[in-house]
């Protein structure tokens, strides 16, 4: 006994496919210290931003910090530099945008919920999940031409229109995902030998959660009601039916589950969005070159995306600062390790679906 | 159009630290991220906070016309969470940060402060 | 977890939703971002999408300066595929800039390279596929470079023009000179007469 053991999680691990790396220092199975290290993959792009590309170029920079937030970080700077230039964009763009923005929501929540059960031993769950999640890849594809890079905002509107032969295939597939995320979500409400691997562990407690600022699904698996689409009018969500999903536990099964209400929440949200949209134009001009600042919270799949822009008048911007959801969420993460098991090390870090790319961007 | 309502309090370096242990409540204030703007003669910072299911509110404690060799205070006596962002800023604008962990974000043979003015307009 | 395992076995039966991809194609997707083309007859040379472009693939090289010939190159393998080239392009209704739904075949050493001019002079040039980037990076030097000389016959020519004009000018000036001088001495000439001045003053003051 008091042996103390390092052991080192990452920089690659099998359980996620992005490089950090974790080192634990245990007592028998206990954690009892870490240390982290997330900057294996930095690409420099808070300084490309500002140097390489001009304004109207580097939403297509900031779409590539990561692949699952690709729309959000694009809608973000879009966001501001149309604040900057004082362009009013239409009903049709928001809901257009609001429609794509949620749909990157499901397929990342669904992928995370799914990768969470494959590092709880449930290889079969995982392929389900990522069945199911074809769905909503495939209408993101029709919509925005591309599987991974959508480039869908634009300054001053969206890059392309819904036609009726696209509603109405969105409505198809979106019923039928509605369908299938019920029953997942049973599967892993009711699953004996999940529920053993993900009940009670790696819990945040309320406190915790409030007293580290967390965001995103881990804040409202802990019962903080902290959204940025409650908090922050960038898209009408309002109007379109959104409710804040919260749950009280805080472990590592109420995060999932707060995944799977929110993908059923935004489901409703562009069914709803897709059968009400509104006639317009799809691109409003815009001319001029930004000047002054802005602050602009948007919410990405993993949380809460925060953007600092400031323009000086001319085509390159004078600082682009992107404030990342895993950046609120690896404090409390690192609490949450000392004191709990080894072996449920792997569950909890993906619950928290943490993103490499977007915290090394 | 977005219209965040900004509320802005001015502090300086020295007081930054017990204004905001003073405002920072931890029912209702969220905590965002520390931000720092090189106008290329110095650095502004700002300390960014939302509010709690209250709409559009942000408020920013900016503290102006700071030396590039300041002493930065950490927050994290405030609010534990405060490093992450901290530490990144500090690797990134080569800073004096109090408490933190060079190397975290860069690597060891990356340029030092990259966000700079001096480091990529070719001064 | 029993409905779980009645699930598992219903899948036993389904068929697969997966396809073996190298053997059966990947199905095309309508409305696909893919390769841009492009023709020559129809551009009118804006240079708007290469001003555009994010990762700088679209370079025009001005080959003739005093005609101001460009030719249009595209790197397919640099190409995100933003749309953003054909969205700014003028012309791109009349089919100047387009872009189709499906996109050139990875770049692999054995391959052989699309030769097909609507996809710019640069890839109707390079030969073989080991070359492509250390050319497309000499390619990228020369198109500054020449964008550079433009630049500097364009100032040179307008110096020229200046000092042409300035010459002229001169010229004009000094046979403006010339005669001013001349007309001068005609004046001096009548200004032998001091009456005359005089009395003209003498007209205005009254008017006042």
């Amino acid at each position: 006994m008091g042996n103390k053991i390092t052991v080192t999680f990452g920089s690659q691990h099998i359980a996620i496919p992005e490089p950090v790396s974790f080192v634990f220092e245990t007592e028998n199975e206990m954690i009892t210290k870490v240390d982290v290290d997330v900057g294996y993959v930095h690409r420099g792009i808070e300084q490309a931003a500002v140097t390489k590309f001009k304004f109207n170029n580097v939403q297509f920079l900031l779409a590539r910090v990561c692949g699952f937030c690709s729309i959000t970080h694009a809608g973000a700077y879009i966001h501001g530099v149309e604040k900057l230039l004082g362009v009013e964009t239409n009903k049709r763009i928001d809901y257009l945008r609001l429609i794509v923005t949620e749909l990157d929501r499901m397929h990342s929540h669904l992928l995370a919920n799914g990768h969470v059960a494959e590092v709880c031993g449930y290889e079969n769950l995982f392929m389900q999940s990522v069945k199911y999640r074809e769905n909503a890849t495939e209408i993101l594809e029709a919509i925005t031409g591309n599987r991974v890079q959508y480039d869908y905002y634009q300054i001053g509107g969206v890059s392309r229109d819904l036609s009726a032969e696209h509603i109405e295939m969105i409505d198809v597939k979106l019923k039928e995902l509605r369908v299938n995320v019920l029953k997942l979500r049973d599967f892993f409400d009711t699953d004996y030998t999940f529920g053993l691997k993900t009940k009670g562990v790696g819990t945040v407690t309320y406190e915790m959660a409030k007293a580290y600022n967390t965001a995103g699904s881990i804040a409202r698996a802990s019962g903080l009601r902290m959204d940025a689409r409650n908090e922050f009018d960038f898209l009408p969500y309002e109007e379109v039916g959104y409710k804040l999903q919260t749950r009280t536990e805080g472990d590592v099964w109420a995060r999932c589950m707060v995944r799977f209400d929110e993908v059923i929440n935004s489901i409703d949200m562009c069914l709803y969005a897709v059968n009400n949209l509104p006639e317009g134009e799809i691109k409003v001009k815009s001319k001029g070159k930004p000047k002054g600042e802005t602050f602009i919270r948007v919410e990405a799949p993993r949380g809460e995306c925060f953007y600092y822009i400031k323009g000086n008048g001319t085509k390159i911007m004078e600082r682009v600062r992107i404030r990342v959801p895993t950046y609120a969420n690896i404090p409390v993460l690192r609490e949450l390790f000392v004191g709990s098991q080894y072996s449920d090390a792997q569950a909890i870090v993906l619950s928290f679906d943490p993103c490499l790319s977007c915290t090394a961007r | 159009m977005i219209n965040p309502e900004l509320i802005m309090h001015e502090v300086t370096l020295e007081n930054i630290k017990q204004t905001l242990l003073d405002w920072y409540d931890v029912d209702t204030h969220h905590y965002i991220t520390v931000n720092a703007i090189d106008n290329g003669e110095n650095l502004t910072f700002d300390w960014i906070f939302s509010e709690y299911e209250v709409k559009n509110v942000i408020h920013v404690f900016r503290a102006e016309n700071i030396a590039y060799k300041s002493n930065i205070p950490s927050m994290m006596d405030v609010y534990p969470g405060a490093w992450v962002s901290e530490w990144d800023l500090a690797d990134m604008f080569n800073l004096n940060m109090e408490n933190a962990h060079r190397g975290m974000f860069l690597e060891p043979e990356a340029p030092t402060g990259p966000l700079l003015k001096e480091s990529y307009s070719g001064k | 977890m029993v409905k779980m395992f009645i699930e598992s076995l219903k899948n036993l039966t389904t068929k697969p939703v997966t396809i073996g991809y190298p053997h059966t194609p990947s199905p095309s997707p309508k409305d696909y971002r893919g390769t841009i083309y492009y023709q020559e007859d129809l551009c009118i040379f804006c240079d708007l999408c290469e001003d555009v472009c994010p990762p700088g693939a679209i370079l025009f090289e001005v080959t003739n300066f005093e005609e101001n010939i460009r030719e249009y190159s595209y790197n397919p393998y640099l190409c995100i595929y933003c749309h953003a080239c054909v969205d700014v392009c003028p012309k791109a209704d009349e089919g100047c800039l387009v872009q189709a739904e499906t996109r050139l075949k990875p770049l692999g050493r054995e391959e052989t390279l699309p030769k097909d001019i609507k996809l710019g002079y640069f890839m109707d040039r390079v030969t073989t596929p080991k070359h492509l980037d250390s050319q497309w990076d000499e390619f990228e030097d020369r198109c500054e470079e020449s964008r550079e000389g433009h630049d500097e016959f364009k100032a040179e020519k307008k110096r020229k023009k200046k000092e042409e004009m300035a010459a002229k000018k001169k010229l004009e000036a000094e046979v403006k000179a010339k005669e001013d001088a001349a007309l001068e001495n005609d004046v001096s000439k009548s200004e032998n007469n001091p009456e005359e001045k005089v009395d003209e003053t003498a007209k205005d003051k009254p008017k006042e």
